[in-house]
């Protein structure tokens, strides 16, 4: 069961970061922080684990990532989302939100018998 | 799916050259997000330190981050194949005896397989390598009824009309080959070979000269025919570059020539390669009609591109009905030979006709066939049983978590190593074979030219057994996907017993080793006995203490016509033979003009019987002619079986008299005595007085249909071939006595030129054709034998090391040495058994068929198969013996340990 996980967490992450950039370019903190304020508090990632999966998604052409200097003025890797990145965004979404709807019902059902 | 991994792709190509700066930014960037959230925990109170502390606390391990990046880099890749490859040298180190027989095996059939396609295609397939080769033709007349499809000589007349009407060739040219002069150096006289040609040849083959240029149709009418070109041979011979040779005069044959240009030196024309091309000046005479039928000529051409050699053909024959218009008298020769124009592509024709060097290295080709599917097998063996060998090690990995491309990889990169390391022995191989090459004289073959290396043939080879490699390397990988992982894992005590798939694939590969090499044992024992057979015919002159010395008379010396020649040939020949005999040790001496089986100076004539009316249809007796002195027959060791010898009375003033060969009486004097009757020859009537036992006079590659006719020497001046070849038969040291005749020629002549050869040697080079296959085949069989052998060792020991715990547990239960060594033995002789029965059907089918192709032995002898049978075993035996030996001095507390 643990492969399942990781693989349910890892699509996870990628939809997180693809949602969390679609608002505009950030970079790696950025990121982490936007994805604990949005999500409340309740997804708090390991700081670091967050780069495999940017790197992944540059390496695919979702995002698209380039050096440049932040508000505090120092220089940082920012990401952007990219076309692609862009539709694979609307398509994990979907996917995402009619497995969960699934899930739901399957769950509720369970409870109810 | 395939913009993936073309962006994969990318990636590693990128990664490949920019792994440092990928670290660089990958650390730049974890430290940057260091320091925000640093920032960010001393916003929140914390000392800079204790944020640090947090901060990498909360982030985790850059180290296993980067790994886990890598990835994505396609760095990754890289290193894995890396490791890949350090794991397989590992390996290669490991397993030692295995590695030698791959590695050996790959270098061996490489090596073989292209010293092989080498030979083949220099010698039958692609002797002539001029540019656009295949639209060089060779044109000339052929007689379908006689000859089949070979492309004959033509005469002058024929060629000024294919010049006038060469519509299907953009360019022709003229060649008569095979002439010699005499190059003057001041102190000494060179005898040069020159090909005479017209300035087309350089058109038609487009070879390019290495210094100055080769002659235009200009050159030879401003020069009147006196400019030559040299052989880069003869070029360096004469100095050189620093010579300054192009630009001068050279003296041939007395007359001044100009050194125009130099032809490289892999240029040759036909048989023979010349050191000096002149132009070829027509008189006008030559182009009478009269002229036609002296077919001594050869004609190149280029067809014009678009055009096909069907083409051409076509239109070659209907230019010769065009020709019969002009020249009716023709027309009967037409009838009965059906003799028309044609053409043969140029790499075809030097082989055409001579069925018999095509067939010996068709054989060739066969047995390194033979010698490459051993040798996959071999590999592919060796290869899966490996692979089976780990298939459980693979399968834990697989379950783990492995993807099968990461462990077909690995499999695939082991392979890739040995072949490496086979290349490069294969190189060592080549080269052995290059020596032996010269060992048997491949450089004699006239056209044989330079020796090197084809890296296609040799990548071909490599290709095809990787084939193999990779189609069985992949097999376990195969098994793997197909059947439940557990399957394999649970199983662990398999090597007790061995996986089916895999046994029967192993035995699968011992049989066809075994059959395999009893074919090609058999095959090559048939060949060799067939070629043996034809050395073994008596020629009908002996070689022991013979010797001859070829000696031309230059028309510029001994002038021509008949009055030159009594007083300047004869006489020579007279003054030289009692020079000659006056020499100890020379027991006998005479001359001729040519020597016996020798490939050179063949001239046949027809002739007619008084007594022998040819019938309707019926083509001509032809004849080779030969002109000897008295005494010849004496000096080569040839009998007269019926008759006299010429006499020194037999002169230009007395009756014309022949002796006739043994085949021409048994053909046409059946039950007669030919001695006292009459032949007609050249429409003149001479007496036989002789008849002469059969000798060989022609290499035994050539087709041997002709008689042979001897013509005393002081009756014809014209028949002689511009030269006298004297024959001696010496005794004691050869080398010696080959010396001091020639310094006695000498003597009387201080100015000829000598070219002298034993008769052994003449007959290596006639019987050439029996011997380098010969050789080859037996080369071959023995290395395909030693690859089998290799195998076969290879095979069984490796099932003997994998039993060992097996056999560890028989022993530990009481089992002797004796029971284990009948275990190995008997699994191994069930199976060589089935080999050796197969293989034994399989050629007895295929010789049973041979035997009409190799008239000259029984194919289906038994000598040879039973020689093949106890070779077979003795090498079953040698390969089983030591696994089955070392099986059962095994340490039974240390194997079982494990």
């Amino acid at each position: 069961m643990g492969k399942v996980r990781k693989e349910l967490l890892q699509g996870t992450l990628d939809l997180l970061i693809l949602k969390a950039l679609a608002t505009g370019r950030m970079h790696g903190w950025d990121i982490s922080k936007r994805i604990q304020v949005v999500s409340k508090d309740r997804l708090k990632l390991k700081q670091g684990s967050l780069y495999p999966a940017l790197h992944r998604l540059e390496g695919r052409d979702w995002i698209i990532a380039e050096w440049g200097v932040s508000d505090a003025g120092r220089s940082a890797k920012f990401y952007s989302l990219t076309k692609k990145g862009k539709a694979q965004l609307e398509e994990e979404k979907e996917h995402w939100l009619s497995f969960a709807e699934a899930m739901k019902s399957v769950l509720k059902m369970e409870e109810q018998s | 799916m395939s913009v993936r991994w073309i962006n994969e792709f990318r990636n590693w190509v990128t990664a490949l050259f920019r792994k440092d700066t990928l670290h660089d930014e990958f650390h730049a960037e974890m430290e940057q997000h260091l320091d925000f959230m640093i920032d960010d925990l001393t916003r929140q109170g914390m000392s800079r330190e204790e944020a640090r502390k947090e901060a990498l606390k909360q982030f985790g391990n850059v180290e296993f981050l980067k790994e886990d990046c890598q990835a994505s880099w396609g760095i990754r890749i890289w290193d894995d194949f890396v490791n890949d490859f350090r794991f397989a040298i590992r390996q290669l180190f490991k397993h030692k005896v295995h590695t030698a027989i791959i590695v050996l095996t790959l270098a061996i059939c490489m090596g073989s397989n292209t010293t092989a396609y080498n030979l083949v295609v220099k010698l039958v397939s692609k002797p002539y390598d001029y540019a656009d080769a295949d639209q060089v033709v060779l044109v000339g007349k052929k007689w379908p009824k006689l000859q089949g499809d070979s492309i004959g000589q033509v005469s002058i007349p024929h060629y000024a009309f294919l010049e006038e009407n060469t519509e299907s060739f953009s360019s022709i040219g003229f060649v008569a080959d095979g002439n010699f002069f005499d190059l003057d150096l001041n102190n000494s006289t060179r005898r040069v070979a020159t090909d005479k040609i017209t300035a087309g040849v350089w058109d038609v083959t487009g070879v390019r000269p290495v210094a100055g240029r080769f002659f235009s149709q200009e050159d030879v009418e401003q020069s009147s025919g006196k400019v030559a070109v040299l052989s880069e041979a003869l070029w360096r011979e004469l100095g050189g570059e620093d010579a300054q040779i192009v630009g001068e005069q050279l003296r041939l044959d007395g007359e001044s020539y100009q050194v125009i240009g130099i032809a490289p030196e892999s240029f040759y024309l036909r048989y023979e390669r010349a050191d000096v091309w002149v132009p070829r000046v027509f008189k006008p005479w030559e182009f009478q009609p009269d002229q036609r039928n002296n077919h001594s000529f050869s004609v190149v051409a280029k067809l014009k591109s678009g055009v096909s050699h069907d083409q051409a053909n076509q239109r070659l024959r209907s230019l010769y009905e065009s020709f019969l218009e002009i020249h009716p008298g023709d027309r009967l020769e037409q009838e009965r030979t059906g003799a028309t124009f044609g053409s043969v592509d140029i790499n075809v024709s030097l082989t055409q006709g001579l069925e018999q060097i095509g067939m010996a290295f068709r054989s060739i080709q066969f047995v390194t066939l033979v010698v490459l599917v051993i040798g996959c097998l071999n590999v592919g063996g060796m290869i899966l049983l490996k692979g089976y060998a780990r298939i459980q090690e693979l399968a834990m990995r697989k379950a783990m978590g492995a993807s099968v491309f990461r462990l077909a990889r690995q499999v695939y990169v082991e392979i890739v190593v040995y072949f490496l390391l086979g290349g490069a022995f294969s190189i060592l191989v080549l080269k052995a074979a290059f020596q032996g090459s010269q060992l048997v004289q491949i450089d004699d073959i006239p056209w044989a030219g330079e020796w090197a290396i084809d890296a296609n043939s040799l990548l071909v080879t490599a290709a095809i057994a990787l084939g193999a490699a990779l189609l069985t390397g992949v097999m376990p990988l195969v098994s793997l996907l197909r059947r439940e992982l557990m399957e394999f894992i649970k199983s662990g005590n398999r090597s007790m017993t061995g996986s089916k798939s895999k046994h029967r694939l192993q035995s699968a590969f011992v049989i066809s080793q075994v059959s395999l090499s009893v074919i090609l044992l058999i095959m090559a024992g048939v060949l060799i006995r067939n070629l043996n057979a034809v050395l073994q015919k008596d020629v009908g002159f002996d070689r022991e203490g013979r010797i001859a010395f070829e000696v031309p008379h230059p028309k510029y010396r001994f002038g021509e016509g008949e009055e030159d020649y009594r007083a300047k040939v004869l006489t020579f020949q007279e003054r030289a033979l009692l020079s000659i005999c006056s020499i100890p040790g020379v027991i006998n001496a005479s001359t001729t003009n040519r020597i016996p089986i020798d490939v050179r100076h063949m001239n046949h004539s027809s002739f007619s019987m008084s007594h022998y009316e040819y019938e309707e249809g019926e083509p001509e007796a032809t004849a080779l002619r030969l002109v000897t002195r008295p005494g010849y027959f004496d000096t080569v060791g040839t009998r007269l079986i019926l008759g006299r010898d010429f006499q020194e009375t037999d002169t230009h003033q007395t009756e014309r008299v022949v002796i006739i060969s043994q085949n021409t009486m048994e053909r046409y004097y059946q039950g007669m005595d030919p001695v006292g009757l009459s032949i007609s020859i050249w429409g003149k009537d001479m007496k036989i007085v002789g008849v002469a036992e059969q000798v060989q006079d022609k290499p035994f590659f050539m087709e041997f249909d002709q008689y042979t006719i001897y013509f005393p020497a002081k009756q014809w001046h014209d028949l002689s071939n511009g030269q006298t070849t004297f024959v001696v038969h010496t005794q004691g040291d050869s080398e010696q006595q080959l010396a001091s005749i020639e310094k006695a020629i000498l003597e009387v002549d201080p100015k000829v030129t000598i070219d002298s050869i034993t008769f052994d040697d003449v007959y290596k080079g006639a019987t050439f054709t029996q011997r380098l296959p010969m050789i080859m085949t037996a080369l071959f069989a023995g290395l395909a034998l030693l690859l089998s052998s290799l195998g076969l060792y290879g095979l069984i020991s490796f099932t003997v090391t994998e039993r060992t715990k097996e056999f560890g547990i028989r022993m530990a239960l009481g089992a002797g040495r004796r029971n284990i060594l009948k275990r190995v033995m008997g699994g191994s002789s069930w199976l060589i058994g089935c080999g050796l029965t197969v293989g034994l059907v399989v050629s007895f089918l295929v010789c049973s068929q041979l035997n009409p192709v190799f008239s000259d032995v029984n194919t289906t002898n038994p000598v040879t198969f039973v020689g093949v049978i106890v070779f077979v075993l003795a090498i079953c035996l040698f390969a089983t013996v030591f696994p089955a030996h070392r099986a059962t001095r095994i340490n039974i507390t240390r194997t079982l340990q494990y």
